[in-house]
């Protein structure tokens, strides 16, 4: 037993326990001991983990790379027939790296909690669901199975609508927590479909399944000859695996929740709105990217959804005046990029991607929770500005932070990001790139206008806020700093080979991820050519399957030196960001009155207004798909009160008339029988009408029919 | 030629489902708790029939002697009994009557067209000394479960019922 | 008497349980089709149990019933604490009449 197998099962583990323990006892710990020790509390599981996630992390390095994917069972789950499921967890360079971003930004996250949460009467609450949060997490990224990443990806749901609606006594929190649990769903359902279709085909070709991600990747080029409903199946599994990722990473049209998620306290949307859980779609990706390899066109799908969620949600970002809103709106725009990456088989750049985005997103969200904590509450950035003297660090790391994303040289942002537009560019079309490429200075102009905003110029706050505000204490802006110098640092870990790098991340990847050679599409004719070999070479000899496989895979074309065109792309991203950047100097520090005149034209307005309003979407969401539904319920409300109603008083009224007329002509001999009508008509009026009642007899009845229904239609005709 | 076993077989299936449609549709809630009793006895007969004989007993015990006991109770203790008459079939009992012998119908088809293993069962052995050695090697975080669920259910029916107080 | 004899069975217990459980009004009727459905399904296990090829599996099937019953002992004992409870705050327990959550 070595060191990492002993030690990982405690990391999920050590948080739920912390959850359980606060959520179980916080309060009285609380009313007894205060603040200060629930909050260490809340810490120490989270740090105690974050210790296990770095010391196995050294671990990991020192093994063969080899063997360097543990697996680690800790007992069977559900042993049945065909499905036999374990309780395993999965340590290789891959969770690693998750592993080593959850813990270690969600202690600092915690710690930051204790002063951003200061007074809040629910204080152990916020911890506990912290909490369970990092634990749903750590098992969503330690899985082995798909079930048990799907038990994660259903509790970091559970947690995001908990916190999201944290404060709930406001009902527009309450309603952007519904309103993100609903949109999950619906992902999860692609998700779940996805799982479902997996499990099948396994069962009815190999007999059993443990549904584990070293069984799907090893049974990858069997499932691949399967159609489901005339599709290729993987076709198939890929689009729903990234329907899910669709409502987890908040990619158009799912995106709509994460925005309004900006409701929940700050700390929230640092560590599950911008670091962790929205990059679980990216992590999914990465983790079954042998799925993907064999499903070129589920990826051009990805591939344009991606560009467009980057672009969209780039343009909204310049528009929007609430700082939380402007980075939500970032965030969603990084996870596109992250997803182009995927799309054009670049995983390992779309994973360092998530991890430098996680760094600085992270210190950005937290500064900016800093100041909405100084200010009072204040989130409108027109009414901050020049800050920067009154709070230096947060300052000083937010601008290290934006730094960092808009891609300045030899930051983090600059070379995850530009590996993905380089592979974009390569791999995928000159298309993907130019979107890639404008969104990348959108960005740039939208975090310095952020940035201008909020700490230079002149203070247009009022001036009792303005003698107020100061710096927060040192729990809150350490944490902070620490993550915005590693946002600056963090970067070197993948300098590409043309810089005079190894892409010493790529490298680390390599025994679980690896990166497509060519573009999907191609890659994808080669691995079937591969294929086609193995089963003409099987019958004649063994040794040259061999040599077909490296021809194949490596040798189809000769290596093309592309260093110059690497170089031009980069510089050319490097000096339209600048240009954006700069242009937001211009407008909203150095010359206010150039953006007012440009501002004043109607076009200009009408644009704003546009991306202002988010382009409409959710008005859009709501006169198409909401409006409808509403309808159709009053449609069924009123049907039920006219016609139901109505038909049944009239049967029954005419059941009575009916009897007593006829009764009047022949009292004794029809008498019981019209009587009988009369009941049964009433009696059936009241079964009717019983259907809306609301009892729970009545609705398990009707699904009882329905079942029957459906069962009976199965029986009959589909045998 | 009908061997013990297979009369025995008959005899639980008439008393299990005749008894149990006075369960289902008597008017005499009392009744129906009594004719309960005689319905859990006959499951237990086909735990006997089936080899499981720990079960049966635990089956006579526990259901017959504390569940069926406390159901009456119940029964003495929420409804007056001396009047029963309170109609058990309404439209919708009818509608439901209908629609269970439809599912009965369609499971019966389903059951006796599905191909189950084919597996002439050896000899009967008892079972009780497995089933404890299972229960505390195999099975022991469910066992410690349900111990733990069955406190909670007695702690909460006290509560429940105190409530009130 | 196969495993065909036993499933049947079970299936009309099951339906016996499913029509209580619908058509009674009495909250404690329902509680007994309940126990019907329960036992359904407990019948269900230890006949497979006692039909499945391997002896370590019989006792498997076995233990899931010895779960069940259990299990229904717990359910029966809290329902009619909740019954007796909602007796004493009514002075009836008729499913159909108690429609309102807020007591």
């Amino acid at each position: 037993m070595s060191y990492i197998q002993s030690v990982i099962p405690f990391v999920p583990i050590l948080p739920l326990f912390g959850a359980l323990v606060l959520g179980l006892l916080g309060k009285r710990i609380y009313t007894k001991f205060g603040e200060n020790v629930t909050g260490v509390l809340g810490c120490s599981m989270p740090f105690i983990s974050a210790i296990i996630a770095a010391t196995s992390f050294i671990a990991i390095n020192r093994l063969d790379v080899t063997e360097r994917i543990i697996r680690i069972n800790l007992m069977n789950w559900v042993t049945v027939a065909d499905l036999q499921l374990q309780w395993t967890f999965r340590y290789d360079p891959l969770s690693a790296v998750m592993l080593l971003i959850v813990t270690i930004i969600g202690t600092l996250i915690h710690i930051y909690a204790m002063g951003y949460m200061k007074g809040d009467k629910s204080f152990w609450r916020f911890f506990s669901y912290l909490n369970l949060f990092l634990a749903a997490m750590l098992m969503l990224v330690l899985g082995d199975n798909l079930i048990i990443m799907f038990l994660g990806w259903e509790g970091v749901g559970l947690c995001s609508y908990l916190l999201i609606g944290f404060w709930f006594t406001e009902e527009q929190n309450a309603i952007a927590g519904k309103k993100a649990f609903i949109v999950n769903r619906i992902g999860d359902l692609g998700f779940l479909t996805g799982i479902l279709l997996v499990a099948l085909f396994s069962m009815k070709l190999f007999g059993s399944t443990n549904l584990s991600f070293a069984e799907f990747h090893g049974n990858i080029d069997v499932l691949a000859e399967q159609t489901f409903w005339g599709l290729p199946l993987l076709e198939v599994i890929a689009v729903c695996f990234f329907i899910g990722a669709m409502g987890k990473s908040a990619q158009i049209p799912l995106y709509v929740w994460l925005p309004d998620a900006m409701a929940g306290p700050t700390p929230v949307s640092a560590l599950i709105h911008a670091a962790t859980m929205v990059t679980a779609g990216v992590y999914m990706m990465g983790r079954v990217f042998f799925l993907y390899t064999w499903a070129p066109h589920a990826l051009g799908f990805i591939s344009i959804i991606a560009a467009l969620t980057c672009f969209v949600s780039a343009t909204i970002g310049m528009a929007q005046f609430d700082i939380k809103k402007v980075l939500a709106y970032s965030t969603v725009s990084q996870l596109g990029y992250m997803f182009l990456a995927m799309s054009v088989g670049a995983f390992s750049a779309g994973i360092f991607h998530l991890l430098t985005h996680a760094a600085f997103k992270a210190a950005l969200f937290m500064g900016s929770g800093s100041i909405i904590v100084a200010l009072h509450h204040k989130q409108d950035m027109r009414e901050m500005g020049g800050l920067l003297k009154k709070m230096p660090v947060t300052g000083y790391s937010m601008i290290a932070a934006t730094l960092a994303i808009m891609g300045f040289p030899l930051t983090s942002g600059f070379f995850s990001k530009d590996e993905i537009l380089w592979k974009a560019f390569i791999q995928g079309s000159p298309m993907l790139w130019l979107v890639g490429f404008v969104a990348a200075g959108i960005t740039s102009f939208y975090m310095w206008r952020l940035v201008f905003m909020t700490f230079f110029g002149e203070t247009r706050m009022d001036k009792h806020t303005w003698d107020h505000c100061q710096e927060q204490p040192k729990r809150t802006v350490v944490p902070i700093a620490i993550l915005a110098v590693a946002a600056l640092t963090i970067g070197f870990w993948n300098v590409p080979h043309f810089l005079g790098g190894h892409s010493n991340f790529t490298n680390f990847l390599d025994p679980v991820v690896h990166d497509l050679s060519s573009s999907p599409m191609e890659n994808y004719r080669k691995l079937q050519l591969i294929k086609e070999k193995d089963q003409q070479e099987s019958t004649a000899q063994t040794m040259k399957t061999e040599s077909g496989h490296q021809a194949a895979a490596s040798g189809h074309e000769a290596v093309v030196d592309h260093t110059a065109l690497e170089w031009g792309l980069m510089i050319a991203s490097v000096a339209w960001t600048f240009f954006t950047g700069f242009l937001a100097y211009i407008f909203y520090l150095r010359n206010p009155k150039a953006r007012e005149q440009i501002m004043a034209s109607a076009l200009a307005q009408r644009v704003f207004m546009v991306l202002n309003n988010k382009y409409f979407v959710d008005e859009f969401y709501e006169a198409v798909v909401l409006t409808p539904i509403r309808k159709l319920f009053d449609f069924l409300g009123a049907f039920d009160q006219m016609v139901v109603d109505g038909l049944v008083n009239f049967a029954g009224f005419m059941g009575r008339i009916t009897s007593s007329f006829i009764g009047i002509f022949d009292n004794e001999i029809v008498d019981g029988l019209v009587n009988g009508a009369g009941w049964g008509a009433q009696a059936g009026g009241k079964g009717a009408s019983s259907l809306q009642s609301g009892k729970i007899q009545t609705i398990i009845g009707s699904s009882l029919i329905i079942f029957i229904i459906i069962v009976g239609c199965v029986v009959l005709f589909l045998r | 030629m009908m061997g013990i076993p297979e009369l025995f077989f008959y005899f639980f299936t008439i008393m299990v489902i005749g008894i149990g449609c006075i369960v289902a549709f008597s008017k005499n809630l009392l009744r129906s708790a009594f004719a309960l009793f005689f319905v859990l006895f006959g499951v237990a007969g086909f735990y006997v029939l089936l080899g499981a004989d720990f079960l049966a007993i635990v089956q006579i015990m526990v259901y017959a002697g504390g569940v069926n006991v406390l159901l009456i109770f119940g029964t003495m203790l929420t409804s007056d009994i001396s009047t029963p008459k309170t109609s058990s079939l309404s439209f919708q009992g009818t509608l439901t009557v209908i629609a269970g012998v439809t599912l009965f119908v369609l499971l019966a088809i389903i059951i006796n067209s599905g191909n189950w293993p084919t597996y002439v069962p050896g000899e009967m052995m008892p079972t009780t000394k497995d089933l404890g050695k299972l229960l505390l090697k195999e099975y022991v975080l469910p066992f410690e479960v349900v111990s733990f669920l069955l406190l909670a259910a007695i702690i909460s029916a006290v509560v429940l019922v105190k409530k009130g107080d | 008497m196969g495993l065909t004899g036993f499933l049947t069975v079970s299936a009309a217990l099951f339906t016996l349980g499913m029509v209580i459980f619908i058509s009674r009004k009495n909250a404690i009727a329902i509680l007994m089709g309940v126990e019907l459905l329960l036992n359904a399904a407990a019948l269900n296990f230890v006949a497979f149990a006692r039909f499945t090829p391997s002896q370590a599996s019989q006792l498997d099937g076995q233990i899931f019933a010895v779960f069940i019953v259990l299990l229904a002992a717990a359910e029966a004992v809290v329902a009619l604490a909740i019954a007796l409870s909602v007796y004493k705050e009514f002075h009836q327990v008729r499913a159909d009449k108690l429609v309102s959550l807020k007591g």
